[in-house]
């Protein structure tokens, strides 16, 4: 008897519907066979199978079974294909009639429960386009689908509450999707900007980074406050709108980061990744590509603290995928793209000493070694980053002062990201683009028209400080988002005048 | 072209001659004219130089240069490469003192300036031929000739223990005259100039301290303020304080208090104006506005 239940594979960010037929043959010895290029954890699953479905009390049929994965040349991971292997031996002991148009995915126990799969949400929302009026997931998983209208979600602790649902002894409830919002209002950041004591300019950067989805690079001695500042940045990046929360959703899942029971994600990412890291844990890959830091990041942050320490190669594989926002993977069986659309927050001592320009403390390196230091971020690498920012040394005496200067918090400021990023919503509505920092030329053509004041401005500046046509377009861009943050229809003379504050200062002009 | 002379020919410097152990063989690029080294004065300096230092240098070195004072410099990183940018950049004629053989460019990062030096009619000079690299004993034989070969050695920053020190040492022993940059006693990288006062250098407060040394009067004259009239009134207090000190962007903003952002655009556009300049995030006033 040949049984056919539905399930799906995931590659990359892409599912495909995998056909598991099930045969049970009258003849032959009795044995358990699965064929369609699983890997171990496939192979595994008939351990697995076999002891939940005795340990379910339920008869485990002495026939030769055959399983085939199709379409058999799709290589498979996984043990999501656990559940419709056991449902197709169940439908020949039991005999009751496999739901149509219904997928089914789940890893089994060996007592007969389910336990959570890596990729559900990607299969979820593929049936969901793909016209499947059911899902049978595990119960553990559900929280991390529940956001997915237009399916019905069938959540199944174990193997004998389906049997019994199978053969209608039983009612199962399919999930009812809750409607409230998705959006966190929670500030979560490590930090508080208040707790933050001088430093006003590099905050300011911070909220125009925030609000314009800049790049930025902070450049001061150890012990200013460069980690805390990107730590407390986390604090003040505005919601993720519902669409973003799917696509960041879609990664987490694909890489196993959901765990049983985790939830969408709603706060925008803060990725730290070391700087012992390699390019494919930086850019992804593996034999099944997974998705790298800059993928894990997108829609958020991607902190680098120490740039200058990241080895030359793996911050030079980054500047594509900055340009582009999506990263393409290539290797010997899988091609996959993933999303990487992320805020680079980089923060980088000014020489190897620490302490070049400090006010009390001598620097003790040769001008030679600053300048090899300073020269280990290239000159494309530093183009991509549209705020460059100094963090002085802040005086002891002022940490223990009581002064009564009352701090912005973190809250105030992200009402004021969140209105900037309002203003750029509307206006991008019809480009596909949702920062600032996104636009290109004929963006900048179209949406920052500048005033004959603003253009003298612009080439007094350009004249004073050697500055390139890249990073014109850079100010430009910077002055937009400073011009939101305003209110401003217009990019006026104080914003591009204080953009200019922002701009890269080169170590040596000659 | 490298040519080189002999310490038995006219056209050796004639104040390195007098000094005992002189090299007997220079070698040199350029034109060696015995007039570069009559009014001319040896600048030296450390290779960290303050937001201060560069001030001075910015201050002084137009005017000595447009008052026909020969500038010779070690071409050493920090105040003494920013001494001969400033007078090239004028025009002038420069003297650099070589602590590498002849061919070699060194510090090589500045070698557009090296070529720039040479098509001003400057000269490039060394006790070293061919191509070796610039060693630390090298340095210390330089450091003779920057201290005698000329009349006069003005001092732009330095710490307690340094080249810079031992040059200056060096040239009150040979009987130069020495002038000294006045720095803040608690800053460590101006202990040596202090300690030169002490010894007998001639304090230094404006360029005219040694043009008289050199008995000329200051024809241009720089002490000419530009007006401050035009000056909005926040611009002006901006103005105010930075006439004291040199200060970042948050200590402006905190001192006028007014929020970040307006600090930022106002200072930008006065910078913009000329008004004042940047050096590593301190700004200070431009040397037309300092009185």
């Amino acid at each position: 008897m040949l049984t056919r239940v539905i399930s799906a594979a995931n590659c990359g960010l892409n599912t495909i519907q995998v056909d598991v037929e099930v045969n049970i043959a009258s003849r032959g010895l009795p044995g358990f066979d699965i064929v369609g290029l699983g890997n171990k954890a496939v192979t595994e699953s008939k351990e697995r199978v076999k002891t939940a479905i005795v340990n379910s009390d339920i008869n485990f049929p002495a026939r030769k079974i055959t399983v085939n994965l199709a379409p058999a040349d799709v290589p498979k991971e996984g043990s999501l294909y656990d559940l419709p292997m056991a449902l197709g031996i169940l439908k020949y002991v039991l005999d009751f009639s496999v739901p149509e148009n219904s997928i089914f995915v789940g890893e089994l126990s060996l007592d007969g429960s389910l336990r959570h799969v890596r990729g559900l949400f990607l299969i979820a929302l593929f049936a969901k386009e793909k016209g499947f009026k059911n899902i049978f997931v595990p119960a553990v998983s559900v929280k991390e689908i529940s956001k997915i209208k237009g399916i019905n979600i069938y959540p199944i602790k174990n193997l004998s509450q389906l049997a019994l649902f199978l053969t209608d002894q039983i009612k199962i409830e399919p999930l009812i999707i809750s409607e409230d919002d998705l959006a966190d209002n929670s500030v979560s950041a490590e930090f508080d900007m208040s707790e933050i004591v001088g430093q006003e300019q590099a905050k300011r950067a911070m909220e125009i980074a925030a609000s314009g989805g800049h790049n930025f690079l902070m450049v001061g001695t150890p012990g200013a406050g460069k980690t805390m500042l990107a730590r407390a940045l986390a604090g003040i990046l505005p919601n993720l709108s519902e669409k973003e929360s799917f696509e960041v959703t879609k990664i987490y899942s694909a890489s196993g980061k959901i765990p049983a029971g985790g939830e969408m994600v709603k706060i925008r990412p803060f990725r730290s990744p070391h700087h012992t890291m390699s390019s494919v844990g930086l850019i992804g890959g593996g034999t099944n590509p997974m998705p790298g830091e800059i993928s894990l990041a997108h829609r958020g942050v991607l902190f680098l603290d120490e740039f200058n320490e990241y080895p030359r190669s793996v911050l030079e594989s980054l500047r594509q995928p900055m340009e582009d926002g999506v990263v393409s993977i290539s290797r010997s069986r899988n091609r996959v793209t993933y999303p990487c659309r992320f805020i680079l927050a980089a923060s980088a001592n000014p020489c190897p000493c620490g302490y070049l320009n400090h006010p009390k403390k001598d620097c003790v390196c040769t001008p030679r070694e600053i300048e090899k230091y300073q020269k280990k971020i290239s000159g494309p690498m530093l183009d991509r980053i549209d705020l460059h920012i100094n963090i002085p040394v802040v005086e002891i005496e002022k940490l223990t002062s009581k002064d009564n200067v009352k701090r912005e918090s973190s809250f105030e400021i992200k009402k004021r990201v969140q209105k900037a990023l309002d203003i750029q919503h509307k206006r991008f509505k019809n480009d596909n683009l949702s920062f600032n920092a996104e636009m290109k030329n004929k963006h900048i053509k179209k949406y920052c028209k500048l005033s004959e004041s603003v253009k003298q401005i612009v080439l007094r500046a350009g004249k004073m400080f050697h500055m390139s046509a890249r990073s014109y377009f850079k100010i430009i861009r910077v002055a937009r988002t400073i011009a939101d943050l305003d209110g401003s229809y217009d990019i006026k003379d104080n914003h591009l005048a204080e953009s200019l504050q922002y701009r890269i200062r080169y170590i040596s002009d000659d | 072209m490298v040519k080189n002379v002999s310490s038995s020919q006219n056209q050796y410097p004639k104040l390195l001659k007098q000094v005992k152990g002189h090299p007997q063989m220079l070698f040199f690029k350029g034109k060696l004219d015995g007039s570069l080294f009559e009014n001319s004065l040896t600048i030296v300096g450390s290779r960290r130089m303050s937001a201060y230092a560069k001030q001075v240098v910015d201050l002084i070195v137009p005017e000595l240069v447009l008052n026909g004072v020969n500038i010779i410099t070690g071409f050493t990183y920090g105040c003494e490469i920013e001494a001969s940018k400033s007078a090239i950049e004028l025009g002038a004629s420069t003297v650099a003192i070589m602590p590498c053989g002849i061919e070699t460019v060194w510090p090589a990062y500045h070698k557009n300036l090296y070529n720039k030096l040479l098509e001003n009619n400057g000269l490039i000079i060394s006790e070293f031929s061919g191509k070796t690299n610039a060693q630390s004993w090298m340095f210390s034989k330089r450091n003779i000739m920057l201290a005698t070969i000329s009349n006069a050695l003005l001092v732009v920053e330095a710490s307690e223990k340094s080249n810079t020190l031992e040059i200056a040492d060096m040239a009150l022993k040979h009987k130069r005259k020495v002038f000294a940059v006045p720095g803040q006693i608690t800053s460590n990288s101006f202990k040596g100039c202090l300690k030169l006062i002490k010894n007998g250098a001639q304090v230094v407060s404006c360029a005219g301290d040694i043009l008289s040394f050199f008995k000329v009067s200051s024809k241009e004259n720089f002490a000419e303020n530009k007006k401050t009239n035009d000056f909005s009134d926040i611009e002006k207090q901006i103005f105010s304080s930075l006439e004291n000190q040199t200060m970042s962007l948050d200590e402006i903003a905190k001192q006028i208090k007014i929020p970040i952002n307006e600090c930022s655009a106002l200072v930008s556009m006065m910078q913009l104006k000329g008004i004042i300049n940047e050096n590593n995030g301190k700004y200070f006033l431009e040397k037309s506005y300092v009185n």
